[in-house]
């Protein structure tokens, strides 16, 4: 196994970055990765008459101290740690910048953001897409983490819940989520219609993990009348998962819209780092 | 991902190539130390409708027959020459339509083994339909790396000594880089052939290279501005230069502007195929 050697942290000026720069040290010492920390820079204010070069110079000012402020946060955590690490900033949005630099990285690590609606620059930044955005069009997987929750980084994949329906995206998610997989102490692989779509039966992903050396525990549940977020959830409750795997789906065809909208519902309820793949 | 592939599926058909791409597959198990899996699929019977006529069911139990016995034949040689090279492996047959069973198979392993279909076959025979799959459809609907093997010329014993990666900083391109990891590793020299990556704001080459040498992959940088329609024959020419003796690509679709340029250089290349592609969605 190679493992993740290349890990990319999305830090924002919005809420807390502590408890994102933890886990991502964490997993970093884990895998002995590479940690860049990714910030994107605010744009002044779109508005229609003149604005005063004072402004704009103010505006640049204070973004540029809270760049520094966070870089100094982000690289004394990392030094305290030694962990190697790199400081990335960029004038493109969060979602644009962080494509870009995430198709080069292994996992990309995100907070789900805090939407602060009195900022009118917000709906340019795009941070509440951002998960859902980088999930479907990076490349790479996503490790979103709950905002603000206070994470026991050391055990974090120890147990992992796998959401299965046996389709590519299904498929991409378990995959690129093995070096973790790998190490963990308990694996479920809940299977959900995943026989009625034409998918993957679970026993034969089973299977192959086991010649990946992980070890996976086999589930079925047909959704029924329950949404299948839901039975995420509760599953994640009841057997004290820390980790949930599962696709990231798109909106465009039939089959995704069902679980597109799972992608969703597990965003905004979001109690327990999932990892996504597309 | 890995270092290595723990298991190859390989889609056998009735074909005359089957030989080749066993041998090819064998050889690329025993490199890898992977489980093989051969899943070939049944070609349905041809029902001439046209005729209007009653279809004698013999005619039918033939052609069945027929397929059954070349199926059978295929599975003998293939355990012989599993036993042969001392791989483990496994037989599935399958009746459904080859996109689909290999799509089905193809997402619990680590790397898919298809013929590229011929495009003008020697064989006047007609071919029955939904027995050979592109494997850049097959990309997009597995998830999971697809190997394409030329349908012409021999399969080099080594292949991927010499390797090409068709860069353009897309979120597909990353996918088959990532995907082709084992065969990176073990490759003498690996370029990252970067096309209209900038022009088209994609993630630069350089970044590749940078990313690739965490994972101890050495590569050489070579970038190229072309027009939207030279993609396919820069490609084309980059492999004749540098003799690559395996191209990883991204499998596009075909309803973003950007993957139509390169789907259509996805087609371009499947036309002209000489060396293996390894495709990735």
């Amino acid at each position: 196994m190679t493992g993740y050697r290349d890990l990319l942290l999305h830090l924002d000026d919005v809420g807390s970055n502590h408890n994102r720069i933890r886990v991502a040290i964490d997993l970093a010492a884990r895998f002995g990765a590479h940690l860049t920390g990714f910030h994107s820079l605010r744009p002044a204010p779109q508005v229609r008459h003149y604005l005063p070069s004072e402004l704009i110079d103010r505006h640049r000012k204070n973004v540029d101290g809270r760049a520094a402020t966070l870089r100094r946060e982000f690289e004394a955590a990392c030094l305290a740690a030694g962990q190697p690490c790199e400081w990335l900033q960029s004038e493109l949005p969060p979602i644009a910048g962080m494509k870009l630099a995430g198709r080069v990285c292994d996992l990309a690590i995100l907070e789900k953001a805090v939407v602060a609606t009195d900022a009118p620059a917000d709906a340019w930044y795009g941070e509440p897409m951002l998960p859902h955005e980088l999930g479907l069009r990076m490349g790479r997987p996503v490790l979103v983490l709950p905002t603000g929750a206070d994470i026991d980084a050391a055990n974090l994949g120890q147990r992992v819940l796998v959401a299965w329906n046996g389709s590519r995206e299904a498929s991409r998610a378990v995959h690129d989520a093995l070096p973790l997989l790998a190490k963990a102490a308990h694996i479920q692989l809940l299977c959900i219609d995943a026989d009625e779509t034409g998918g993957t039966p679970g026993a034969l992903m089973v299977r192959h993990l086991a010649r990946h050396g992980a070890k996976v525990e086999l589930a079925s549940q047909a959704s029924g009348e329950e949404p299948v977020e839901a039975i995420l959830r509760d599953s994640m409750q009841r057997y004290g998962m820390d980790l949930l795997v599962m696709g990231a789906y798109g909106h465009s065809r039939l089959r995704e819209m069902v679980f597109g909208g799972v992608t969703e519902a597990i965003l905004d309820g979001l109690e327990k780092p999932v990892l996504f793949g597309n | 991902m890995n270092t290595t592939y723990r298991d190859i599926l390989l889609h056998l058909t009735d074909d005359p190539r089957s030989k080749a791409k066993i041998d090819a597959a064998l050889g690329l198990a025993r490199r890898f130390g992977s489980h093989l899996i051969a899943l070939y699929t049944l070609p349905p019977p041809v029902m001439p409708y046209y005729t209007g006529e009653f279809i004698p069911t013999e005619f039918i139990q033939k052609q069945v027959d027929e397929a059954q016995a070349v199926a059978k034949a295929t599975h003998a040689a293939f355990e012989a020459a599993a036993k042969r090279e001392g791989v483990a492996v496994e037989w599935i047959e399958s009746e459904w339509p080859a996109l689909d069973a290999v799509s089905v198979y193809g997402r619990a392993v680590d790397l898919v083994l298809v013929g590229q279909p011929d495009p003008e076959p020697t064989d006047s025979a007609p071919q029955a339909p939904g027995l050979s799959v592109l494997p850049h459809e097959l990309a997009l609907r597995a998830g999971r790396p697809i190997l394409g093997l030329p349908y012409a010329g021999n399969l080099p014993a080594k292949l991927g000594e010499n390797i090409l990666i068709a860069w353009n900083g897309s979120r597909e391109a990353t996918r088959a880089v990532h995907d082709a990891m084992p065969f990176l590793l073990g490759a003498k020299s690996v370029t990252v052939y970067g096309i209209n990556a900038d022009r088209d704001r994609g993630t630069p080459g350089a970044d590749l290279a940078r990313h690739l040498a965490r994972h101890d992959v050495k590569v050489e940088v070579s970038n190229t501005v072309v027009s939207d329609i030279e993609v396919g024959e820069a490609l084309l020419s980059a492999i004749a230069d540098r003799s690559a003796d395996l191209l990883v690509m991204g499998a596009y679709g075909h309803s973003r502007l950007r993957e139509m340029v390169f789907g259509g250089v996805t087609e371009t290349i499947l036309d002209s195929m000489t060396v293996p592609v390894l495709f990735s969605n």
